[in-house]
C-alpha cells in the first residue's frame, strides 16, 4: 500500500490525535487544508492481515485535501502495471465524514495530455486522461462544484470540489470515483476510486460501535496490457481476464477472532463483472445496502453485489479455521464467468497473542430495528405523483466502438437532452424494461430509491439502493422522491463500457 | 386396368417419386431464413430458438398458433406484468403479418 503524498506546504500544523494525524495549513496554491490522516494499518494489529486503505477524516466539520489522479506504477499477480489512481493509491483513500460536514477536495489532474486524433463521437469512448469526480450514493447537490459529472477537468487543470453533505444523510458506505462520460470506464477499470463513510446514527448502534471495522474495496483491473491503458478493447469482453483486488491486495488474509463479530465495509468498484459472493461457514448478517440501512440485521447465505454496489456486513468468526470469500461460478447473461478467489479468511483463537490489548472485540448481533432515517421512509401508492417507463436496449450501428450503441428509451446518450424533468417534492415510481440478453446495474444519482419488484415478483423487503441490476430480459421496478435538491444529473449502467457507449440519460429536476 | 385407372397409378408414382426426390433434397437441407423483422428475437431466444437465459422459453418447434397468439397477447397488453413487460416492448411495431411470418419460423426450427 503505498502512503498518500502530502506536497509542499507553505505553512501549516501536524497534530496527533487518536491514531490518526491532523494537517491544517494552506498549500502553495492557496488551499487551506484540514484532515486526519490515518494510514493504512490492519485492524486487528496483525502484520500480515488485510490493512485498511489509508483514511482522511473530517476535522471540526470540515474534510478539506488534496485529491488528484495520476499515473501510478502498481505490481499487479500478473506483473508491473501502470494504472490511472487517485492519490497514487490502489484503492484511493478511504473519505470519513459526518452528517452536516462540509467536503472541500482540492483535484488536480497530473495525468498527461490525450493522445492526438481523439473521436469527437460522445459516445465512442475518448480522451482517457480528462476526468472528474463523482460522489457515488452521496444525497448532495448535483450543481456546481458539488456532484456535478458534467464537468471536464484536462491534464493539468485544478478543480475545488465543495459538497455539503445534509445534517440528516443516512449513515453507511458510499464511495467517489470519476465520472467524465467517455472515460469512466477505463478510468475505474484502472482502479480510479476509493470509499466514502459517512457517519451516523448505525455507527452508534452499541453492537456494531463495539465492533472492529473494516473496509473491503472489490477492484478488478485488466492485466497483460502494456503501458497505460489507452484503449477500449481490452475491457470491452465482459469475460475479459481480471485480477480481482481487495485494496490493491491478490487474495489477501484477513484474520477474525473466534466468537469476534467484526463490521465489514464492502464495496465493488470494478467496472463490469458482477460479484456474488459466499463465505461458507461463518455467519454473514447485512445491515445496510447502498449506504442505507436496513430495518433489521438480516442473516444472508449469498451476498450478490453489481459494479457499484457497497454492502455493511456483520461477519461472526464461529470456529476457528480457514475460510473462503469467493464468487462462485455464474452467468452474468449469457456470458459464463469464472470463479474467483477474492480473499482468505482465518478464523483464530479469541486470545491470539498478535492482536494488541484493548482491540476492540465485538461479540453479538443487533436484534432490535436499526436506526430509522427520513429519507429512507416506505414510499406509498398515495405519494406517486408519475409513473414513467424506461427501456434499455442496444443496437448495432456501424461506426460505433465495436458498431455497438447502448440505449434508453430507443437514444444514446446526448448530453444536450434532458431525457427526464421533474420536480423538487415529486415521488415518482419507474419501470426499467430490459430488453438485452446481459444484466444491467443501473445507477441514479442524488437520490436513492426504493425497489418494489424485480420481474414483477414483489421485494418484500423493498430496500433502498442507489444502484440495481435489471436482469437480463427482464424488469425491475423502484420508486424515488426527488428530495431536498433541484438541478440536472444522470442516470446510467454502472458496467461502465455501456455508459461510455451510450446507456446514460439526464435527469433534470426543476426547483 | 382401365384408363382411369392407369392414370391414378401414373399420378401415385409420381407423387411417389416426388416424396422420394423430396427425402433425398431432406438430407442437406437449406433451412428457411428467418424473417428479417425477427433478428430482434434471436438476441435472447437463441438463433436456433434454443436461448442461452435460464429464465427465457424455448421456442424453437412450438406450435405456431400458440406462437402467434402469444405474440398478439403482448401486444394487446393481454399478457403484462414481470417479463411480459420485454415482450410488450420487443412486439410493439409487429404487423399481424409479421406475427404469422415469425410463428410459422419459429414453429418449423426443430
Amino acid at each position: 500500500m503505498k502512503k498518500i503524498e502530502r506536497r509542499t506546504f507553505l505553512k501549516g500544523a501536524a497534530a496527533l490525535s487518536a491514531g490518526g494525524i491532523v494537517f491544517q495549513g494552506i498549500t502553495s496554491s492557496g488551499f487551506s487544508y484540514a484532515n486526519e490522516l490515518h494510514a493504512s494499518v490492519s485492524p486487528l494489529g496483525i502484520s500480515d492481515d488485510l490493512p485498511n486503505p489509508p483514511e482522511l477524516r473530517s476535522v471540526d466539520g470540515q474534510l478539506r485535501a488534496e485529491m488528484y489522479m495520476s499515473y501510478n506504477k502498481v505490481e499487479l499477480p500478473s506483473g508491473t502495471a501502470m494504472l490511472r489512481n487517485f492519490n497514487n493509491s490502489l484503492p484511493g483513500p478511504t473519505l470519513r465524514i459526518n452528517p452536516g460536514d462540509t467536503l472541500e477536495l482540492a483535484f488536480e489532474n497530473r495525468m498527461p495530455e490525450n493522445t492526438p486524433d481523439q473521436p469527437s463521437e460522445v459516445n465512442i469512448p475518448n480522451h482517457f486522461n480528462t476526468t472528474n469526480m463523482h460522489y457515488h450514493g452521496f444525497h448532495v447537490s448535483p450543481k456546481g462544484n458539488s456532484d456535478n459529472v458534467y464537468l471536464n477537468i484536462e491534464p493539468d487543470q485544478n478543480f475545488n470540489y465543495v459538497v455539503k453533505i445534509p445534517d440528516d444523510h443516512p449513515a453507511g458506505s458510499y464511495w467517489y470515483h470519476p465520472h467524465r462520460h467517455g472515460s469512466v470506464s477505463a478510468q475505474v477499470a484502472s482502479g480510479a476510486a476509493g470509499m466514502a463513510v459517512i457517519t451516523g446514527t448505525l455507527d452508534e448502534v452499541p453492537e456494531i460501535k463495539e465492533a472492529v471495522e473494516r473496509v473491503l474495496v472489490i477492484q478488478a483491473p485488466i492485466p497483460g496490457v502494456d503501458g497505460i491503458l489507452d484503449a477500449e478493447d481490452p475491457i470491452w469482453p465482459l469475460d475479459a481476464e481480471r485480477d480481482f483486488l481487495v485494496n490493491g491486495v491478490y487474495k489477501p488474509r484477513i484474520y477474525i477472532r473466534e466468537g469476534e463479530v467484526q463490521r465489514w465495509r464492502i464495496l465493488h468498484a470494478g467496472d463490469a463483472q458482477f460479484f456474488p459472493f459466499k463465505i461458507d461457514g461463518l455467519e454473514v448478517y447485512e445491515i445496510g445496502r447502498d449506504g442505507n440501512p436496513l430495518p433489521k440485521a438480516k442473516r444472508r447465505d449469498e451476498i450478490y453485489l453489481a459494479p457499484g454496489n457497497r454492502v455493511d456486513v456483520l461477519v461472526k468468526g464461529v470456529k476457528s479455521g480457514a475460510y473462503l470469500l469467493a464468487r462462485p461460478f455464474f452467468d452474468q447473461g449469457k456470458a459464463s464467468l469464472p470463479q474467483v478467489h477474492l480473499a482468505n479468511i482465518f478464523v483464530i483463537p479469541k486470545d491470539d497473542a498478535r492482536v494488541p490489548a484493548g482491540t476492540p472485540f465485538g461479540k453479538e448481533i443487533p436484534q432490535g430495528d436499526l436506526p430509522k432515517n427520513r429519507i429512507l421512509t416506505d414510499i406509498t401508492d398515495d405519494e406517486i405523483t408519475a409513473h414513467r417507463k424506461i427501456v434499455l436496449g442496444v443496437e448495432d450501428v456501424k461506426g460505433y466502438f465495436h458498431d455497438t450503441l447502448f440505449t434508453i428509451n430507443g437514444e444514446p446518450f446526448d448530453p444536450r437532452r434532458d431525457d427526464v424533468v421533474s420536480k423538487v417534492g415529486a415521488v415518482e415510481e419507474w419501470t426499467l424494461i430490459n430488453t438485452t440478453p446481459y444484466p444491467h446495474p443501473i445507477h441514479i444519482h442524488v437520490n436513492p430509491f426504493q425497489v418494489m419488484s424485480v420481474n414483477g415478483v414483489p421485494d418484500p423487503d423493498k430496500p433502498w439502493m442507489d444502484t440495481i441490476a435489471v436482469p437480463a430480459a427482464g424488469s425491475v421496478t423502484f420508486r424515488t422522491r426527488f428530495l431536498d435538491f433541484s438541478g440536472r444529473y444522470v442516470m446510467h449502467c454502472h458496467i461502465l463500457p455501456h455508459e461510455d457507449t451510450g446507456m446514460m440519460i439526464n435527469v433534470n429536476i426543476e426547483a | 386396368m382401365n384408363k382411369l385407372h392407369t392414370i391414378y397409378a401414373a399420378r401415385a408414382l409420381l407423387v411417389g417419386g416426388i416424396i422420394h426426390s423430396g427425402l433425398a433434397v431432406a438430407d442437406t437441407p437449406t433451412p428457411s431464413a428467418i424473417p428479417p423483422i425477427g433478428s430482434q428475437c434471436l438476441s435472447c431466444h437463441g438463433t436456433d430458438g434454443r436461448p442461452a437465459l435460464a429464465d427465457v422459453p424455448i421456442i424453437a418447434g412450438q406450435q405456431p398458433i400458440y406462437l402467434a397468439n402469444a405474440l398478439r397477447h403482448y401486444k394487446s397488453g393481454q399478457r403484462t406484468g414481470g417479463q411480459a413487460l420485454v415482450m410488450q416492448e420487443m412486439v410493439k411495431d409487429l404487423t399481424d403479418k409479421d406475427i404469422e411470418a415469425l410463428a410459422i419460423w419459429f414453429g418449423e426450427q426443430k
